[in-house]
């Protein structure tokens, strides 16, 4: 392929990732994340030629300016900082893309993108993320390489290079050139992601986490929350059924064989015990911080019998509820590290309880919460009572409520003896006679309980959860009641072994309090249709397979790299160490450990030798490796004799190419030139050892070079003196034979 | 021409071991990068952010992949140099510069080679975009000589900043050669050679033993039969010889005065300078009207030339001429 458009692909991918961690990770409006991409992909499609008009040139100078001139605006206007200035960098890259010229340019855009992505690092984590960073560990090597190399094409070639025949390198020749880069460069710069992925691996997992938490204000701006909602307004809330993102995540200790796909779990968030009759409330805002042991916490309902166990991932959330399964006994955090206080150690998640026996964590640092809670499998096992203060507030209602609600609760339960059972009554009246429906018109009317039970008769499950709770508490003999809100789920992921809660499986139910035979404290009641308090159904066929493959990739991104904590690698190096312990321990006492000792010392001793031996090779032979026997002799022979044509140039003497070496011998013995006995010496031991079969020795080599030396130490001038007398004697006897 | 010069001594051996093998040196882009590098560790050490982590490893696999690659891109390369036959001042000459990639499967990228010359500053360099395992190319220099005398280049420095532009790594290869550079040379318009000249063709060719051929002769014993012409020997019945000649023309005397005084200024070495680039125009000038020449100096040194031996060996000795120290009580010789 040619290198030019290799290289502008790599550069493009690179932008087109960095917006997409931007995009994807932080708040942006979604009409500007939509700008955003369809403009980078405008820019990234429009023609290369179109860079080398005058409007684009223009454009390229003018347009960072306005850009930033409206940023300012917004800025003025009260639009978050932070959001200015993602929005300014990603549209920076976009005029960068569009209107890029050289290699320059080039880097720039890489430059960005690699801002990008480190905004991406700071203002998200999700799974997209992740994907971002894969792309990154690939596009990167390959980005940087053809960059690199094309600046350095534009910046040797451009400033006069030449040829060997002289003439001036074609620097767009080179670009169209199909031969710099290939498959295989290719290949082998995407292949670099896997040491890439090792080394990061590797430093991510045995980094020390220290968190030194210097100049942090706490402003976590972080990823999008869960929408749980910390209210029950009848007149608001419905539309959450239809959300399929993943609330949190749940393993079960005791998974049966197979595992259902569907499991309704009711895990219970926050309650209210005020009812205004539109909306529910909570009458005190008091919580008690709870006492810790370790990183457990014992809830009230303490039983010996807890005898099992779930693991929660809980996505950000706001409000930060802990949910829990019926029965609770322990919950248990692993330690996390603060981001948020002074002190470097870990933190314990910090945990209040409210008064309705709502959970509640803090210093999650927005990315969520996992924990363990051990349970009961039998709730009616639990035993727990109420002062008579908290008895009063569960059974007040509100002075506008339809006094029919009150006469149909009675017409239901007349036929009931005990508390328990008319709220049976209710339970099923409810379940039976109404109908699951999440757009009920109810919501709208002043009166939206009486609306739903007299005139629609159709609601979602707060409306059902409501009914019953008001006509406990309107019953001839009243039951304390609270609403209670939280989750029914969920369903199995068949990658990642766990049990997927949706937003859309938010469900409302009762609490009523007893004091009976059957036991002490609170009772759930769900009156909700089984229609609407199961879990959202699982889309089958491939969109399912994808949506659990997804939820299980997030998953494990969460657990394994976003909340990857100082004890989770303090756990890592003991597992590490214990194993090698173990290993010798079990070792130490057989024969087959005293073998691997001796056997790991010979080896690294091999090892040297075979270090030291190919270094003194290299030394010795060049990097070319040894040369045969017969190439040996001839470079030995050339060598003497260039070293012969080194000193010889000394005096003024050199050897025309038509020249061989033994003619120039005789032309200088027949000159009686005072060099040529060292000159004929060296030709003729040039001459064995280049052409004859036997070579020649090593003292004859030496002596050769010790004439060359001789040969170099003789000046010039002793040598011209020399020459000139011997030519005038001659001269001089000519003469006298003449005469 | 390549290769490493041997130490001779514990000492030299010492420094060689302790010198680092390769040079590194930042670019702009990899000060960037490390300064990146920097505060995306302190800000991961800081918050304690699992990404920040991934990213600080991320930027640090770049800077050590770029070590080893760069590293791969400059082994195993051997750069030979090619001098040109002839170099004078004031004109300028190509030097070609071949490397060859001895690796089997890498080829290097974006090496370039600075052709090292004693005592000046390594201004010239080679760029080679890619070179093929097994393979070698060839790039060339323009070089413009500034002074006379012996040009020694000492070697080569083999840089790279392959593969991201972050870092140029070099290192530092020997290799030998020397190219003498001629003095430049005016042209002079000497008078044409004529007839009745004292010096004519015709009146300075007498009968000797030179290269000419002036007429043929009867052998007589003693004489180079090498020069019998056997068809005319034949034809006369008797040996016939070539009779050779020599120029009778007396030789043209330049004479260079080298005497230096104890303390040379920079304006007698001008004009020194000057005087060799003097002689050596009007060397050349004689030699291509066929004139005899005789150089001498005043340190004693004397060199002959004709035109059968071309101008090469003039304008060397002149290129290597140097000033002596006058001496006062050494007699002067004169021819």
């Amino acid at each position: 392929m040619r290198f030019g458009l290799i290289h502008r692909i790599f550069t493009n991918v690179l932008a087109a990732l960095g917006i997409f961690a931007l995009v994807s990770t932080a708040s942006l409006p979604v009409p500007t994340n939509i700008t955003m991409c369809v403009a980078i992909a405008l820019a990234m499609i429009a023609p290369e030629s179109w860079q080398a008009r005058p409007t684009i040139r223009f454009l390229s100078s003018l347009a960072p300016i306005v850009l930033f001139a409206i940023e300012v605006v917004r800025l003025l206007m009260g639009v978050s900082p932070i959001d200015v200035a993602i929005e300014f960098a990603g549209f920076l890259q976009v005029v960068r893309v569009l209107t890029r010229r050289g290699a320059a340019h080039d880097q720039q855009i890489i430059v960005l993108a690699l801002l990008h992505f480190i905004a991406g690092t700071v203002l998200g984590g999700s799974l997209s993320y992740g994907v971002c960073f894969i792309g990154f560990v690939l596009i990167t090597p390959g980005a940087l390489v053809l960059s690199h190399l094309r600046r350095e094409v534009e910046g040797n070639y451009r400033q006069g290079a030449r040829d060997r025949t002289g003439l001036p390198v074609d620097v767009p020749r080179i670009l169209r050139s199909r031969r710099v880069v290939g498959s295989g460069f290719l290949g082998a710069t995407v292949l670099l992601a896997l040491p890439m992925l090792a080394f990061t691996g590797a430093l991510f997992v045995l980094f020390p986490r220290v968190g030194l938490s210097f100049m942090l204000f706490n402003a976590n701006r972080g990823s999008r929350m869960i929408g749980f909602s910390d209210h029950v307004d009848l007149g608001q809330v419905g539309t959450l059924r239809s959300d399929p993102a993943v609330a949190l995540r749940f393993h079960l200790s005791r998974l049966p064989s197979p595992p259902p796909l569907v499991f309704a779990k009711r895990l219970r968030g926050t309650a209210f015990d005020t009812y205004d009759g539109k909306a529910w409330s909570r009458s005190t805002s008091v919580r008690a911080p709870l006492a810790k042991n370790l990183n457990c916490v014992r809830t009230e309902y303490v039983q010996a019998d807890a005898d099992s166990a779930i693991q929660f991932d809980v996505e950000p959330l706001d409000p930060p509820v802990l949910f829990l399964p019926e029965g609770h006994a322990e919950i248990c955090f692993p330690a996390q590290p603060s981001v948020s206080r002074s002190d470097w150690q870990l933190t314990r998640v910090e945990l209040t309880r409210g008064s309705e026996d709502d959970y509640r964590y803090a210093n999650s640092d927005g990315h969520g919460i996992q924990y363990r809670v051990l349970h009961a499998e039998k709730p009616h096992q639990i035993r727990t009572t109420i002062a008579g203060s908290e008895i009063v507030r569960h059974l007040t209602l509100p002075s506008n409520v339809s006094p029919r609600i009150r006469e149909l609760a009675l017409s239901w339960t007349q036929n009931a003896s005990t508390p328990r059972s008319k709220a049976r009554l209710i339970e099923e009246r409810l379940k039976r006679d109404y109908t699951y429906d999440t757009s009920t018109p109810s919501g709208a009317f002043p009166d939206p309980l009486a609306h739903f039970l007299f005139e629609s008769r159709r609601g979602h499950c707060e409306y059902f959860s409501t009914a019953m709770a008001v006509m406990l508490r309107m019953l001839d003999v009243p039951v304390p009641s609270r609403n209670v809100t939280g989750f029914v789920g969920g369903t199995y992921n068949r990658f990642g072994g766990f049990y997927a809660v949706r937003e859309g499986d938010a469900h409302s139910w009762v609490e009523g309090y007893f004091e009976d035979e059957q036991g002490v404290g609170w009772t759930t009641f769900d009156p909700t249709p089984v229609s609407g308090a199961q879990p959202l159904a699982s889309p089958t066929g491939v969109q399912g397979y994808m949506r659990d493959l997804v939820d299980a990739m997030a998953m494990r991104w969460n657990r394994y790299v976003v909340s990857y904590s100082q004890e989770t690698q303090a756990s890592v190096y003991r597992e590490i160490l214990l194993a090698f312990d173990r290993r010798r321990s079990n070792a130490t006492t057989s024969q087959g450990w005293r073998t691997f000792q001796r056997g790991a010392v010979v080896l690294l001793v091999a090892l040297g030798l075979v270090f030291l031996y190919l270094r003194q090779r290299r030394r010795q032979t060049g990097p070319d490796g040894p040369l045969p026997p017969v190439r040996k002799a001839a470079a030995t022979a050339a060598s003497l004799y260039r070293q012969l044509e080194g000193a010889l140039l000394e005096h003024g003497i050199t050897r025309p190419l038509s020249v061989t070496p033994n003619q120039l011998a005789k032309a200088l013995g027949e000159e009686s030139h005072p060099l040529a006995d060292e000159v004929n010496a060296v030709t003729h031991t040039y001459e064995r050892a280049r052409f004859s079969v036997a070579g020649v020795s090593d003292d004859e080599l030496r002596d050769a070079k010790r004439r060359i030396s001789l040969i170099r130490k003789r000046s010039a001038n002793d040598v011209r003196l020399s020459e000139s007398a011997k030519k005038q004697e001659a001269e001089e006897q000519e003469g006298n034979a003449g005469k | 021409m390549s290769g490493d010069a041997t130490p001779s001594t514990w000492h030299q051996r010492l420094v060689r071991w302790l010198k680092p093998p390769r040079r590194l040196k930042f670019t702009r882009e990899g000060k960037f990068l490390v300064g990146t590098t920097l505060g995306v560790g302190f800000a991961a050490i800081n918050t304690g952010n699992n990404l920040l982590y991934l990213m600080l490893g991320l930027l640090l696999s770049l800077i050590v992949l770029s070590g080893v690659l760069s590293e791969q891109a400059i082994r195993g390369l051997v750069v030979r140099r090619r001098l040109p036959m002839r170099a004078q001042v004031g004109k300028p000459h190509l030097v070609e510069i071949e490397i060859f990639n001895t690796k089997l499967r890498m080829p290097s990228y974006a090496i370039e080679v600075e052709d090292l010359r004693q005592g000046q500053p390594a201004d010239k360099r080679c760029f080679f975009l890619k070179i093929s395992p097994r393979s070698s190319q060839v790039a060339a220099y323009r070089r413009t000589p500034a002074r006379r005398g012996r040009d020694r280049h000492v070697g080569f420095r083999i840089a790279t900043r392959f593969p991201f532009g972050l870092f140029e790594k070099s290192r530092e290869v020997l290799a030998e050669d020397e190219l003498v550079i001629y003095p430049a040379t005016d042209p002079i318009a000497l008078p044409t050679l004529s007839g009745t000249h004292w010096y004519s063709s015709d009146a300075a060719i007498r009968a000797g033993f030179g290269e000419d051929v002036i007429g043929i002769k009867p052998h007589r014993i003693g004489e180079d039969m090498r020069d019998v012409l056997w068809r005319k020997s034949a034809a006369a019945g008797q040996l016939v010889i070539r009779e050779r000649g020599v120029s009778g023309r007396p030789d043209v005397q330049l004479v260079l005065d080298v005497r230096a005084p104890a303390v040379a200024s920079v304006e007698w070495r001008d004009a020194f300078e000057a005087r060799v680039r003097e002689v050596a125009s009007r060397a050349v000038a004689h030699l291509r009207r066929g004139d005899r020449i005789v150089l001498q100096t005043t340190a004693a040194t004397r060199f002959r030339a004709e035109r059968a031996t071309g101008i090469d060996p003039v304008l060397r000795f002149l290129a290597l001429v140097e000033p002596a120290p006058d001496d006062p009580t050494e007699p002067r010789r004169s021819e």
